[in-house]
């Protein structure tokens, strides 16, 4: 996968505090990338470099290739930043706000009415052109916001924090915009504190406390390498009770849980053991009809990786 | 909606694009908000009210030949509120505003430069002072037709009224950039509200004078004091757009070139008004006693900024240097402490050169001694101002660095006086010696001042000061000199 943004030993202090130490990692086009951590880890500080609104110490942010430090103005080109709190233009129209933006990203003519279009169909605000600003919900004005990101097609989103103070229906439907731009190749770094809803949407995770990353990839990855197994479902014909016998003297087994009619549990090792475990159960007469790699739960990872450390 | 008026539409749309879009978006709000229109109706009903007043004062006086002037008068006064005051304070509040309405960053984060975001607001507050200017032309119009108004003397008020709005509003644009927290921008505001009536009330007491005697506006005292006001209102409107450009823009952009630039013209347009000046035929000392002063209030600040820059290139300018996208031809006007004293260094002998240029043109060379005194002086106290930092500090606090500098600059205007004071000197004591450069400058704006004969050893005292500060800080010069240059070969 190509990587959209490369952040490259990123160190940034405030006043002898060190918010960001010596981070790196990669977002790739179509990934979705959770970046958590607790308060004050550095999640924003990190956001806001990315989006050249603060300059790092040390270390360099590429964005299709190309420093943020060295071509800032390119790197506005190719991201769209939403801040975790905006402040909306006092007389103006949902339309005026985002005409405005569309023009200050340097869309003409048909080419920004045709953008002004598309983002307010593709975030739901066409009914809502005409109306000020100023009395927009707050999950409307999210929409609002992320549809000014969208304007210029940008490559790369940053989202610090887009869903919150949403009510329920609005986090889904917020969720369901972000998968759609990630399925439209657009590379995603996004930080929330809603773990469960995160873990839904993204395709990696960066882990970050004291300013330093503790853990980046695939969630999957992250737990395996964090306790050494992945973990399972299967379902046979056979009864729960006859499956969790059987599995019982198989070994390397571990966590066996009883659940929906068949058996979860942890196991040391990649594909080729799993694959192994299922060989034996039918070798010994077990006949699965479901056989699940479950995902692992982020909010496990989360703890796991994390001391609740804040400076 | 017709055809023809979709067809409008659309031409508007696509005229529109060729305008800065924050003009299109604060026009937009200003005719939608409440708070135009109300200081629209405000200043008109205000003005129309005045001029009722106005006129049945004159009529009672029974002099009936000088309508035209307590109605144009009256107009003027109020045009000068309005713009003098509301149309800077407008611009201040439009840019408070995107700190105080958490807009800013999406502003940067787009695909607008620093540039077009204050020419933007300049323009966009100018455009809103226009149309309250437009607002008065029915007023202005039948001031015109009364009788006794002298008409050049109207346009020149009404000329030097939108320049020193302009110049405001430049002004308040630079206040603002520099004023994000919220108890800086309340003093910030108060302080550009006094300035701007100040501002107001010079100009409505000019105004009365020259309304009244259109003569006055011959006078070659007049003229040559509306020269060196309007071009040095021109300089600090630029300068105050340029600081607020460099506030706003990326930390990693060139925030010195521009303003080096933009001394180093001022400097010129200073000599070209001290030429023509002298042209017109007064005295080679006047010419002098305009240049110097120009230079040690005007450009001198400026110099001191430059010489206390950070010495490290931002790594935006070093890869533009590199990629050969700089255009950034001449060292002097790169960003760099170093490179500003060497500005600094260049740039004032050449003033002084110019200086001597006229003497000897005008045949009077006798006050030059003096002259190139106070450019070792300046000299001295800028380089003292480099060393300052090269000793203390570090790139990051150089703004403590200026600040302390200042005080550094005070202190030693008080502490001789103290030891003046103790040592039982009245003079010393009262602040005449020539650490307090308040004191030299008026001296020598007075003609009453000698230095070498007043100050045989201080003089030596500047001129040992002068070249410990260019020993100490020429190594560094060469060392940026060098650097650039092989930042050009990596290129």
């Amino acid at each position: 996968m190509t990587a959209i943004l490369e952040v490259e030993r990123l160190t940034k202090t405030f006043d002898g505090l060190t918010a960001v130490d010596q981070i790196s990692f990669e977002v790739g086009a179509g990934e979705i990338c959770g970046f958590i951590g607790p308060n004050g880890a550095g999640k924003t500080t990190t956001m806001r470099i990315c989006a050249t609104l603060e300059l790092p110490d040390e270390g360099d942010v590429r964005i299709g290739g190309h420093s943020v430090l060295e071509e800032p103005r390119y790197a506005r080109h190719r991201t769209g930043f939403m801040p975790d709190h905006f402040g909306a233009y006092p007389s103006t129209t949902v339309e005026e706000y985002i005409d405005f933006f569309a023009r200050a990203q340097g869309l003409r003519g048909a080419k920004r009415l045709s953008a002004v279009g598309d983002v307010t169909e593709f975030t739901g605000l066409s009914p809502l052109l005409g109306k000020a600003v100023s009395g927009l919900s707050k999950g409307m004005r999210q929409r609002l916001c992320l549809a000014k990101t969208l304007l210029h097609d940008p490559k790369l989103l940053i989202l610090d924090e887009p869903a919150s103070g949403l009510d329920p229906r609005a986090r889904v439907e917020l969720r369901e915009l972000v998968v759609a731009l990630a399925e439209l190749g657009k590379a995603v770094l996004i930080s929330s504190h809603i773990l469960t809803e995160l873990s839904e949407i993204c395709t990696s995770v960066a882990v970050i406390e004291l300013g330093r990353i503790k853990a980046h990839g695939n969630l999957k990855d992250i737990r395996a390498r964090l306790s050494g197994a992945g973990r399972a479902f299967l379902r046979c014909m056979e009864s729960p009770e006859q499956v969790e016998r059987a599995m019982a003297e198989l070994p390397g087994i571990q966590q066996l849980v009883r659940e929906q009619g068949g058996v979860s549990f942890d196991y040391g090792g990649g594909d080729e053991i799993l694959a192994g475990i299922v060989t034996r159960l039918v070798t010994g007469g077990l006949r699965p009809v479901e056989v699940r790699q479950e995902s692992a739960d982020l909010e496990d990872v989360f703890l796991e990786l994390t001391e609740g450390q804040v400076q | 909606m017709s055809d023809e008026a979709q067809m409008s539409v659309s031409r508007i749309e696509l005229l529109s694009d060729r305008v800065n879009p924050i003009v299109v978006k604060e026009v937009r709000q200003a005719l939608r908000g409440d708070a135009f229109f109300k200081s629209l109706w405000g200043v008109l009903m205000l003005s129309a009210l005045a001029c009722i007043v106005a006129l049945t004062f004159v009529s009672s006086t029974n002099q009936v030949e000088q309508f035209g002037v307590g109605f144009f008068s009256t107009v003027y006064v109020c045009m000068c509120i309005a713009l003098m005051a509301l149309t800077p304070i407008g611009a201040f509040q439009s840019l408070a505003g995107e700190w105080d309405d958490d807009s800013f960053e999406l502003l940067v984060a787009s695909d607008l430069g620093p540039g077009q975001i204050i020419r933007g607001k300049l323009l966009s507050a100018l455009v809103q002072g226009g149309l309250l200017g437009v607002a008065f032309l029915p007023m202005l119009a039948v001031a015109l037709s009364l009788p006794g108004l002298d008409v050049l003397a109207a346009g020149s008020l009404i000329l030097m009224l939108a320049l020193g709005s302009s110049a405001a509003t430049s002004l308040a644009l630079g206040i603002a950039s520099v004023a994000r927290r919220r108890p800086v921008r309340i003093l910030a505001l108060g302080l550009l509200v006094a300035l701007t009536l100040a501002l107001a009330v010079s100009l409505i007491q000019f105004g009365a004078i020259v309304i009244v005697d259109p003569g006055e506006l011959f006078d070659y005292d007049v003229l040559a004091a509306l020269a060196t006001l309007g071009s040095a209102a021109i300089f600090f409107a630029g300068y105050a757009v340029l600081v607020a450009q460099a506030q706003i823009s990326h930390p990693e952009e060139n925030k010195s070139s521009a303003l080096r630039i933009w001394t180093v013209l001022a400097m010129v347009l200073g000599v070209a008004i001290c030429g023509l000046v002298h042209l017109v035929g007064p005295t080679r000392s006047d010419v002098l006693e305009i240049a110097v002063p120009m230079v040690l209030v005007g450009v001198s600040p400026a110099l001191f900024t430059f010489a206390t820059e950070s010495k490290r290139l931002p790594r935006r300018v070093e890869y533009e240097l590199r990629s050969g996208r700089g255009g950034l031809s001449a060292d002097l006007l790169m960003p760099g402490g170093a490179r500003g004293l060497l500005l600094a260094w260049v740039l004032v002998p050449m003033l002084l050169l110019v200086a001597s240029i006229f003497g000897v043109l005008s045949g009077d060379l006798g006050d030059l001694s003096p002259t190139f005194l106070i450019a070792v002086y300046l000299l001295t106290y800028l380089s003292l101002g480099s060393l300052f930092v090269r000793l203390v500090g570090g790139s990051r606090r150089t703004g403590k660095l200026r600040v302390g500098f200042v005080l550094m600059v005070i202190a030693s205007m008080i502490i001789p006086s103290v030891i003046g004071s103790t040592l039982g000197s009245d003079s010393i004591a009262s602040g005449h010696h020539v650490f307090n450069p308040f004191w030299v400058l008026s001296e020598y704006g007075g003609q009453d001042l000698d230095l070498f004969d007043l100050a045989g050893p201080l003089t030596v005292f500047l001129y040992m000061g002068l070249g410990l500060a260019l020993l100490i800080n020429l190594p560094g010069i060469f060392a940026a000199i060098r650097h650039r240059r092989r930042l050009r070969r990596q290129g």
